[in-house]
């Protein structure tokens, strides 16, 4: 399974800064309501952070690969021809890192759907208010249909490369709007 | 004791002469024995490359050295040496150090930064271990030089980048499709070009190569010569297209073989698996704009040609750093040497004191005899460690001295107030003297 690739650290590195700095910079929530007790939502929360972190890198190693295949398509070989893997790596890199987010990422949808039907009882309006028109919910949607199609497309049309890459890339845009715009923004979302 | 170096390289003798003076043909080591035999030298390592024959010794006189030196190279080799030595090249000590550490770091190579020299320069040293004419001085040379060599490729980058046309296009292969094992690739042309190109895929790792050539028998002949590769036919030329990963071009063809439409209608099939096409013809047998397909990454030799310059350029930008590396090894290297220049002071000085020590104890030995066995060893242990901590500093601080000119200095001191030099000639006589001294006056 290893691709034994040391060289991509230095492109992974400021990713895991910057979700680092996330949670370090805004002051945490420390009294759980009620409705969160249970297994059940530490499952979903995990599997969706697991879920979109492998999203993230996918999307990182797609960015990076786009440049490098520039490069070598342009014969001009600089910055990325010197620090980056092959492009045959990169690329196997990225699709293992859809499909790991791609299982986490339906693990905890599915976990998320039997959690509100067993809290539907608590009386809090953001439990009642949960469905399909929470952004939140539909941009998780979204996500996992782009990822289930690249996922697809790489097994069954014979997608890789550059296509994938994108579709990572775009597909990790989907994940960061859900992060930020959506959680900070839009008060209908699920925020607890 | 010197070190010297005599010697003939690219830079100095043409390719006819370094032929001549390959050490390779008959066997460093033969050379080595013969060299040693000569009595000239104390230590002996021999560099045989196809670009330099060096010889580097350890030597007490480096102008007789030298002669003897010039004199071995034309016997050993059957030449005049009135053809040699205008082409010859010498330096001694740390000149010579720096000479074979910017060897080792190759910065002296004919392609600055190649790597095969480091590897050269080691088996040099195995060789010469090997016959043991490798001894202290150039151990520790030698091992200098491949510290040089190391630090010079990882901490520069000096030794980076693809500096041929054909090692360009495997570094470009392997960054597309990593690992070329299961990579196939297909040679249109089997001239000398194509034959020499697929000989390198092979030599890279790479199992299926095939050839294909309007002429169906001289396919097979290049195939063959090249061994473990196949030849096919021109008619399957599309379906071997479609089946490859890797196209090296390389006909005589006057008008251009793959055609923007028909690398097009090749790719279709393959959807994103990308196609590396290498045009090494001239005139050119790839349309250029079938570089501009989607998953077609398409270079020609001149575009091989333009990333070897610019990787060469890269190489030059890095000479200055490397050099910085040779500076301080050749500082620590000099230190090295210099603290051996007190050593045999250093060493006159200890024995100097161990006899002292030592006759003491003989001249105690009625008054000690009444001790037991255990008091006994305590007072060798005592004076011993006397001894020892009375020299740790001045040993010490006589190893780190600046410059050869204080060293001598310091050792003169050391051997007048010491006598080491008549200690050194007649040691009992001096500690008999000492000892009758002594008793007269305890008398």
């Amino acid at each position: 399974m290893t691709t034994d690739e040391r060289a991509m650290g230095t492109f992974i590195l400021p990713l895991l800064v910057a979700l680092q700095a996330i949670p370090a910079l805004i002051p945490g929530n420390e009294d759980r309501s009620e409705v969160l007790q249970g297994p059940l939502f530490g499952l979903h929360v995990s599997s969706l952070l697991f879920a979109y972190a492998s999203f993230a890198l996918a999307g990182v190693i797609g960015i990076t690969y786009v440049l490098l295949f520039k490069e070598i398509k342009a014969k001009h070989l600089g910055f990325f021809y010197a620090r980056l893997p092959s492009l045959q790596v990169l690329d196997s890199m990225n699709q293992r890192a859809i499909a790991v987010g791609w299982i986490f990422l339906t693990i905890g949808m599915i976990v998320g759907f039997i959690w509100t039907q067993q809290v539907r009882a608590y009386a809090d309006p953001r439990v009642q208010a949960m469905s399909l028109q929470d952004p939140k919910i539909f941009v998780a949607l979204v996500c996992w249909l782009v990822y289930s199609f690249e996922a697809f497309a790489a097994r069954r049309l014979g997608w890789g490369g550059r296509k994938t890459a994108y579709l990572s890339a775009l597909g990790f845009a989907i994940v960061l709007l859900n992060f930020v715009p959506i959680s900070y923004f839009m008060t209908n979302s699920h925020n607890f | 004791m010197h070190l010297l170096l005599v010697g003939i390289s690219h830079r100095t003798a043409p390719i006819e002469l370094r032929e001549k003076l390959d050490f390779q043909a008959r066997g460093v080591e033969s050379a080595l024995r013969a060299l040693t035999a000569r009595q000239t030298t104390r230590e002996a390592v021999i560099l045989s490359t196809c670009n330099r024959a060096e010889i580097y010794v350890v030597c007490d006189d480096v102008e007789r050295a030298r002669q003897d030196l010039i004199a071995f190279l034309g016997e050993f080799h059957a030449l005049d040496q009135a053809t040699l030595v205008p082409h010859l090249e010498g330096a001694a000590d740390l000149d010579a150090a720096r000479h074979l550490f910017r060897v080792a770091a190759g910065l002296d190579s004919l392609v600055v930064g190649e790597p095969q020299i480091l590897g050269q320069v080691k088996q040099a040293h195995g060789a010469a271990a090997d016959v043991h004419t490798a001894g202290p001085f150039l151990n520790r040379l030698f091992h200098s030089s491949f510290a040089v060599g190391k630090r010079v490729r990882s901490e520069t980058g000096l030794g980076s980048g693809a500096v041929s046309v054909s090692f360009a296009a495997v570094s470009l292969a392997r960054k597309i499709f990593g690992d070329l094992k299961a990579r196939s690739v297909l040679v249109i042309g089997a001239g000398e070009m194509g034959k020499l190109t697929a000989l390198h895929m092979k030599s890279q790792g790479v199992d299926r190569v095939t050839i294909v050539s309007r002429s169906m028998a001289h396919a097979a002949r290049t195939a063959e010569a090249i061994g473990g590769a196949q030849a096919a036919s021109w008619e399957d030329l599309d379906t071997l297209l479609g089946a490859s990963d890797i196209v090296i071009t390389a006909t005589g063809a006057a008008a251009p073989i793959l055609t923007k439409a028909r690398v097009e209608a090749l790719m279709r099939p393959r959807r994103s698996r990308p196609l590396f096409i290498i045009d090494i013809a001239l005139p050119r047998d790839v349309e250029g704009a079938a570089g501009e397909i989607e998953q077609v990454l398409l270079y020609n030799i001149g575009d091989l040609q333009a990333t070897v310059r610019e990787n060469l350029a890269r190489r030059e930008s890095e000479v200055v750093s490397a050099q910085q590396i040779v500076a301080e090894e050749i500082e620590r290297f000099g230190a090295w040497l210099r603290s051996r220049g007190a050593i045999p002071t250093v060493v006159a000085l200890r024995q100097r004191f161990e006899d002292i020590r030592r006759s003491e104890l003989e001249r105690l030995e009625p008054k000690l005899s009444g001790l037991s066995p255990e008091a006994r060893g305590r007072v060798e242990e005592v004076t011993r460690l006397l001894v020892e901590k009375l020299l740790l500093l001045p040993t010490e601080q006589l190893k780190g001295l600046g410059d050869s000119d204080t060293v001598s200095a310091y050792s003169e001191a050391l051997t007048r107030l010491f006598g080491l030099d008549e200690a050194e000639r007649q040691p009992r006589g001096r500690v008999e003297q000492f000892r009758a001294g002594s008793r007269r006056r305890s008398d």
